[in-house]
């Protein structure tokens, strides 16, 4: 992708012009300065604005007097201006100044955001033509997300404690998070895994999961009808009970035959002497009726009884007197009830009869019972009985009758009403054996070989092949390899050119490692297993050239083309012995004129570089080495020294 | 009391009971003055509280007395004869309103001669307005008490064909 750095640019505290730092299109842009004079800072800042989680800026003089951070890119679309505000005692700040144009001014001031981190990070993955598929489409892990332009940065920066690492190839690939990621979107980089893939990888997954359901759909289906095919005579058997079809038919043997029958009787109304619900009704409302009449009959008789009973009672008490008879009772006995009551538990009620106490009472059951006495002088007589126990008799036998009648009746339309409901029965029987009949058919039919549940699974599963052989992950692994295979000789072309200790080893790309081989004879040694620090930059510069020779020989790879790097010189520096107390701008020299040539080696190849990619390729480079160094070398600029007054951030800023 | 009455409880109670009779013994002391019989109280609660003989008590009238009352409950014999054992079954409830009477002083009971008198009321005793379904129940007793006191105990006894 093409994606240059214009200028970058320190908005400061108070209100004065900005710091620009203006860089120099499709060529090695060289700051050559002292320690301690912002260096170190260009590639976090950077970073920053170009949407890092953390700002590792380093804190001090830099995040002091500044508010914001800027950069200026050259695309394909024109400039862009990526400014985040200055995180202050934060560790980051999502605030985020965003402009577009085809020439992109800088503001003197920034009064506030215009745009968010998330928002910036979406317009730089749209820039990169990023996939907005993840690698895994059944994979919540974070690792398997899409490819972002963030991960991307890892080929583009090699800063300070990266650039002649042995254990780390690649920016940020020092943490497990970033490593993982990396791995994964390697693939996608060297052009193994395309977007075409990951689409592919989605489209399987689903038409998987469809394919999953529609075959198990099939297997239930196959299986009822299994089950129906056994018990298929049964089905036949019970139209025949049911009366659907004529008893005497003959059972077909063969299944075909059975099926043809099957349809018959699915197509078959049903029992033409249907009973009537209304009837039913009617009949049900009677019902109703004599079971009120039952009540009141039998309440009638049961008292017509209870009268037969009373006169029973008194025509066998009684002694015949005459024409009358004498009837024995028990009397009211008042006189005696009372004296009885008083003499047990005087209660409430005979102490207010006795108002004066007791012997009132007493008083009171004597005159009662001296009146008694005399009523009983003579027995009462009564008329015979006869004509009333005729009487009462004959109206129980009525009642009995009546009631009789009323019960005979009920149960009548009880049968009757049981015959109807069996009818009714039948009827639902039948209709819901017809149902269950057409219902199995039509299950039948679904599940039969002709049915589009198995053309569906067939196009599925083709399809799924199909797919197959897009995602194949043979086919991955190729052109994983043959990429490799490229990078790896572009490696091998640039270590010669370097100062490497075993020039003519060939070098493999480790991807799963993510670092390389060193192939000497039998023996295939890792970065971190090969010594000294000029071998360890050697390879960290070639790998790094050869990768973006990689992706420039596409016309828009995702990759920006761009290489920054923090003092590659360093390895060639003694340790210093010991600081002094003032050693600002203070730099280190060189031991020897090797070392010299050594460093003129790394700043020649890369200028090399960026002239034969004609202005596509961009290559910053922060050192202490001076132009004495790489002076005169084609494609090699010196943008800016910063040494004595001069630094990244302006002295008068704070002094 | 949260438990509601049945309705035997709210007819046979003994408030009503000690009202009726109390309009019995003012209707029997109405025409001569004598006072009734303690015997007659506990024939009244059976022969008002009872539908079927209620309602020939109403359909008779004041003037024909107790012996055509009598003759109309015969027409069907078994429910004069029932009068001596519902009397006997209601025994406890008339012994009851008689108390309650007495207690409220609407009655005064004479142990000497075995007599009740139902006290009539002064200017400061109202009289309390029965609802209309009560008005034939209240004035049953009344009709009673007049034909009672038109007979001797011992021919009532005879003509309702109670035993006592």
């Amino acid at each position: 992708m093409y994606f240059q750095l214009s200028k970058l640019i320190l908005w400061p505290r108070h209100d004065v012009e900005p710091r620009v730092v203006d860089f120099e299109l499709g060529a090695v842009n060289v700051i050559s300065g002292a320690s301690k004079t912002g260096k170190s800072a260009v590639i976090p800042i950077i970073d920053y604005c170009l949407g890092s989680e953390k700002c590792t800026v380093p804190v001090g003089v830099i995040r002091e007097n500044c508010t914001w951070f800027g950069i200026v890119i050259n695309t394909i679309e024109g400039q862009k201006l990526l400014a985040r505000r200055a995180p202050g005692d934060q560790q980051s700040t999502g605030d985020m100044y965003f402009i577009e144009g085809p020439n992109v001014d800088v503001p003197r001031r920034i009064e506030g955001k215009n745009h968010n981190l998330d928002t910036v990070k979406a317009s730089l993955n749209r820039l990169a033509g990023l996939t907005n598929l993840g690698f895994d489409p059944s994979s919540e892990d974070g690792f398997k997300s899409r490819p972002s332009f963030r991960d991307l940065i890892a080929f583009n920066f090699q800063p300070q404690n990266i650039v002649a690492n042995p254990d780390v190839l690649f920016f940020k690939a020092d943490t497990n998070e970033h490593r993982e990621k990396l791995k994964t979107i390697f693939p996608y980089v060297l052009n193994a895994v395309t977007a075409e893939v990951l689409q592919a990888r989605f489209e399987l997954d689903q038409v998987n999961r469809s394919l999953r359901r529609k075959e198990s759909e099939l297997r239930a289906l196959v299986a009822a009808n299994a089950a129906w095919q056994a018990e298929a005579q049964a089905w036949v058997r019970q139209a025949i009970e049911l009366g659907v079809i004529e008893a005497d038919s003959v059972l077909p043997a063969g299944w075909s035959d059975i099926l043809d029958l099957l349809r018959a009787i699915a197509r078959s109304k049903g029992s033409n002497a249907r009973p009537s619900l209304r009837g039913l009704d009617t009949t049900l409302g009677r019902l109703d009726d004599l079971r009120t009449q039952e009540t009141a009959q039998a309440a009638s008789l049961a008292e017509h009884r209870q009268r037969l009973n009373e006169l029973r009672r008194l025509r066998e008490s009684a002694d015949a007197f005459g024409a009358s008879i004498h009837i024995q009772r028990d009397r009211l006995a008042l006189a005696k009830w009372l004296r009885d009551l008083t003499v047990a538990v005087p209660s409430e009620s005979l102490v207010a009869v006795g108002r004066g106490g007791r012997d009132e009472l007493l008083l009171l059951c004597d005159n009662l019972e001296e009146i008694e006495v005399k009523l009983r002088a003579q027995p009462t007589l009564s008329d015979t009985l006869d004509k009333e126990t005729h009487r009462v008799r004959v109206a129980t036998e009525e009642a009995l009758n009546a009631l009789n009648e009323t019960r005979a009746e009920i149960a009548n339309l009880e049968r009757r009403s049981e015959a109807a409901q069996a009818a009714a029965d039948h009827f639902d029987r039948t209709e819901r054996f017809l149902g269950r009949v057409e219902q199995a058919l039509v299950l039948y039919d679904r599940a039969d070989q002709s049915s589009t549940l198995r053309d569906e699974i067939a196009k599925l599963r083709a399809l799924a092949g199909e797919l197959q052989g897009i995602i194949a992950e043979a086919g991955v692994q190729r052109k994983l390899r043959n990429a490799a295979t490229l990078v790896e000789s572009a490696v091998n072309r640039f270590i010669p050119q370097l100062d490497a200790e075993w020039k003519d080893a060939p070098v493999q790309l480790a991807i799963d490692d993510l670092t390389i081989k060193v192939v000497r004879g039998t023996r295939s040694d890792f970065l971190w297993e090969i010594g000294s620090g000029a071998n360890w930059l050697a390879y960290h510069i070639a790998t790094t050239l050869a990768l973006q020779e990689f992706f420039l020989s596409e016309t828009n790879h995702c990759v920006p083309y761009l290489l920054v790097y923090d003092q590659p010189s360093q390895v060639y520096f003694p340790k210093r012995a010991a600081t002094r107390d003032d050693d600002r701008g203070i730099d280190p020299q060189f031991r020897d004129e090797e070392d010299i040539q050594a460093v003129r080696k790394v700043f020649a190849l890369l200028g090399q570089q960026a002239v034969v990619h004609k202005g596509r390729l961009q290559i910053v480079i922060l050192d202490h080495a001076g132009e004495d160094v790489w002076g005169g070398l084609p494609g090699v600029r010196l943008i800016e020294e910063w040494r004595g007054p001069h630094a990244l951030v302006p002295r008068e800023w704070y002094q | 009391m949260n438990r509601s009455l049945s309705e035997l409880e709210i007819i046979q109670n003994p408030a009503l009971g000690a009202y009726l009779l109390w309009r019995f013994g003012v209707s029997y002391q109405a025409s001569d003055g004598r006072q009734a019989p303690f015997h007659l109280f506990f024939l009244v609660l059976p022969l008002v509280l009872h539908r079927h003989t209620l309602s020939k008590i109403s359909s008779t009238q004041r003037a024909s007395g107790l012996a055509l009352f009598a003759a109309k409950l015969a027409e069907e014999r078994e429910n004069l004869m029932a009068i001596h054992n519902r009397t006997l079954s209601l025994r406890r409830l008339s012994l009851q309103s008689l108390a309650m009477g007495a207690d409220h002083r609407l009655l005064s009971i004479s142990a000497t001669d075995a007599t009740v008198r139902a006290n009539t009321a002064d200017e400061r005793f109202r009289v309390p307005t029965l609802p209309d379904r009560l008005t034939s129940l209240a004035r049953a007793p009344e009709k009673l008490g007049y034909w009672c006191s038109q007979f001797s105990l011992h021919q009532i006894a005879k003509t309702l064909m109670v035993d006592f």
